[in-house]
């Protein structure tokens, strides 16, 4: 856009031309002057002209400073890293720089007072709109997300910041702004969103885990505390016990001849005794939490031992599939021969009306897995969770520590225990179908 | 057998060794109640009973430390121990220090009264020698301890004379006409658990056969001459073996 010298003076002979003109339309005066004014008033003159010459010249060189100041803006415009544009009030593309076009992926020329919302996405033309509109009303600088779209169709994200521009006559009609893409920044956005949302559920998860730890040991503390307290209160009964027993023996002893009723009411002691007797000593037996002394045993031969302890009451038939071969488990026979017998007699309980046990077992790779199933009244999804814990019971009478108490000792042998009952997939109103407790134990004595 | 077989039973809680006195008592025992462990010292020390029943969780000398007391005064005493702590570490060294039997409370008297029932019968022991001068000497001193003694010299005579009361067989492993061998293994056919002492007076020769015996289940081995300080010391161990089966623990 720059002027030659050729035409710079042209514009100054013009300018000559003219003034020339209007003095001479002034000639006369200079008529009735005498010639002494007249050097004076030539005098004048010249230094006048010097004077204009010297007005000029600071006045071109100051055209020039403009000229090259210009250019070194509409540089910094075209070749700036974010789009220039200038919209009229209607969004269409008044100006733009080079950015801008390339940002749309459009020649330059091309963009000219065409519609910028050509380039923003279908979805999110109405954001654009109610943008220029902001923008326009509050006369302030505004920002907004937008996703715009390249010629050749490639999506992206951009962040536009527009202020209005007032024209010469203080109209607000322009808008300039400024757009930058964000794609990048959305897209970590995103991934640090998504990263977040991952880390929370770790937190969550750790959570969990940590929770399950902590009621674990609480379980545990319990029954240590509970074996304990079981464990000293048996002891101190038995002493009362003994001096009853021998009480009654004696009676009984110098009674030989004692009425029927007396008869009657002194083997009604001993055998409360006896009774009381039993449920201390099984106390005791459940409370006694000894380190595991495994070695190695033949599980069909356990089993059979079991069930010789606790063999079944009238209206249970008991069932045993236990392959031949089974490879020898590794754990202390009268521990897990406890666990046994605690299964088993929770099962025949669950059959009040009679039914049928079923022992199998199998073995997978370095474990044995003996199943005891019975087709009793099952076990309802609330009470499922609570199963292990110790005190729980459903029982009128028993105080709850026969399956805390077995899977501890199970854990001591480097096994563990199972359970399902149908009643906890599809809840009939009949009531369950039987429940299954499997026992799994290791084989080989490296676990433990 | 023994008019009244005196029994010491030692509780700290007097109702507990006071019923099991009474008890004893109109059983035809001569049964006496100990509160404490020093108590009951002291009246061993007098040398009255035949046996002693004591409880083991008592303050100042408990029912352990009383029992090793007593095996210093007499150490052929029978002792048992009774508790309600099944558990307790002094249960097991009541045991490892030779108590015949730890019992839990309450007792079952049944099984204590054919214990003393059996303590109080005098044992019977059988001793097979072809030497009657061995066979004579042996059993005099034998009944002078109050053993009840039967003497074979002529082995083909034990099958008459074996009884299922007999406690013990002394057999001499060279015999006339037979083995001792031979004998014990007729004997272990009619009575497999009946404990067998063999005996001889050639060690070198007869080692090939003592081992034979010891194989099949004879109690130990014994060389002429033998002190029969020994031979009562096997006996008393015998003896407390079948009194600790009856109280349902083997030693």
């Amino acid at each position: 856009m720059k002027k030659d010298r050729t035409t710079e003076a042209r514009q100054l002979k013009e300018l000559r031309n003219r003034a020339e003109k209007l003095l001479s339309g002034r000639a006369e005066d200079i008529q009735g002057i005498p010639g002494d004014d007249i050097q004076k008033l030539v005098h004048e003159l010249q230094v006048h002209q010097i004077e204009l010459e010297m007005q000029n010249e600071e006045l071109r060189k100051a055209q020039v400073e403009l000229e090259e100041s210009r250019n070194r803006y509409y540089d910094l415009y075209d070749f700036a890293p974010i789009g220039y544009f200038t919209f009229d009030q209607k969004g269409l593309i008044l100006e733009v720089n080079l950015a801008g076009a390339d940002l749309l992926g459009v020649e330059r020329s091309h963009l000219m007072k065409m519609a910028f919302s050509r380039s923003v996405a279908p979805e999110e033309q109405a954001l654009f709109s109610f943008h220029r509109n902001k923008v326009s009303e509050s006369k302030a600088r505004q920002t907004c997300k937008l996703k715009l779209v390249k010629r050749d169709g490639t999506p992206f994200y951009a962040q536009l910041e527009s202020i209005a521009v007032q024209d010469t006559e203080g109209n607000f009609n322009k808008l300039r702004t400024a757009i930058t893409d964000i794609t990048d920044l959305k897209r970590a956005e995103e991934a640090l969103k998504e990263y977040s949302g991952q880390l929370e559920e770790k937190v969550e998860e750790r959570t969990r885990e940590l929770k399950d730890a902590q009621e674990e040991l609480i379980r545990k503390e319990k029954l240590a505390m509970l074996g304990q307290m079981a464990g000293s209160v048996s002891h101190e009964l038995r002493n009362p016990f003994g001096v009853i027993s021998n009480a009654v023996y004696y009676l009984k002893t110098i009674l030989p001849n004692a009425d029927e009723t007396t008869k009657k009411y002194l083997e009604m002691i001993s055998a409360e005794v006896r009774n009381s007797n039993r449920i201390v000593s099984g106390l005791l037996d459940i409370s006694r939490t000894q380190p595991a002394e495994r070695k190695k045993i033949i599980i069909s031969e356990l089993v059979d031992q079991a069930l010789e302890k606790q063999p079944p009451p009238e209206g249970i038939k008991v069932t045993t599939k236990i392959p031949s071969g089974l490879p020898p488990v590794f754990i202390d026979p009268l521990q897990i021969s406890q666990v046994l017998v605690n299964l088993i007699t929770n099962a025949y309980q669950a059959m009040g009306k009679g039914g049928t046990l079923t022992i199998k077992a199998r073995t997978d790779k370095d474990k044995v897995s003996l199943s005891i199933t019975d087709t009793g009244c099952g076990i309802s999804k609330e009470n499922m969770n609570k199963l292990f814990e110790p005190l729980f019971t459903t029982r009128s009478r028993g105080i709850g520590l026969g399956l805390s108490v077995s899977k501890n000792l199970l854990e001591v042998n480097g096994g563990s225990i199972e359970v399902e009952s149908p009643s906890t997939e599809f809840r009939t109103g009949k009531g369950g179908k039987g429940s299954t407790f499997t026992v799994i134990l290791p084989t080989n004595e490296v676990h433990s | 057998m023994k008019e009244r077989l005196p029994i010491l039973i030692v509780d700290d809680d007097k109702r507990m060794a006071n019923t099991l006195v009474d008890i004893l008592n109109t059983k035809g025992y001569g049964a006496e109640a100990a509160y404490s462990g020093h108590e009951a010292l002291a009246m061993v020390k007098k040398g009255l009973f035949d046996c002693v029943l004591t409880d083991i969780k008592m303050p100042v000398m408990n029912g352990v430390e009383l029992f090793k007391a007593i095996k210093k005064e007499n150490s052929d005493l029978p002792v048992v121990m009774m508790t309600a702590y099944s558990t307790d570490r002094v249960v097991k060294e009541g045991i490892e220090q030779g108590a015949i039997a730890t019992l839990t409370k309450p007792l079952d008297i049944n099984a204590l009264l054919s214990f003393f029932s059996t303590l109080r019968k005098e044992c019977s022991i059988v001793i097979v020698d072809d030497d009657p001068q061995f066979c004579k000497t042996l059993g005099d001193i034998l009944r002078k301890r109050s053993f009840r003694v039967t003497e074979i010299t002529d082995p083909s005579d034990l099958g008459d004379m074996l009884r299922p009361d007999v406690q013990v067989v002394l057999l001499d492993i060279k015999l006339n006409g037979v083995t001792g061998l031979d004998v014990l293994k007729e004997i272990r056919k009619q009575y497999p658990h009946l404990p067998v002492i063999m005996v001889t007076g050639y060690q070198k020769e007869m080692a090939p056969a003592i081992e034979a015996c010891l194989k099949i289940g004879a109690y130990t081995c014994l060389y002429k001459p033998f002190e029969i300080e020994e031979l009562l010391k096997i006996l008393t161990e015998i003896r407390h073996q079948k009194l600790g089966r009856i109280l349902g623990q083997a030693c």
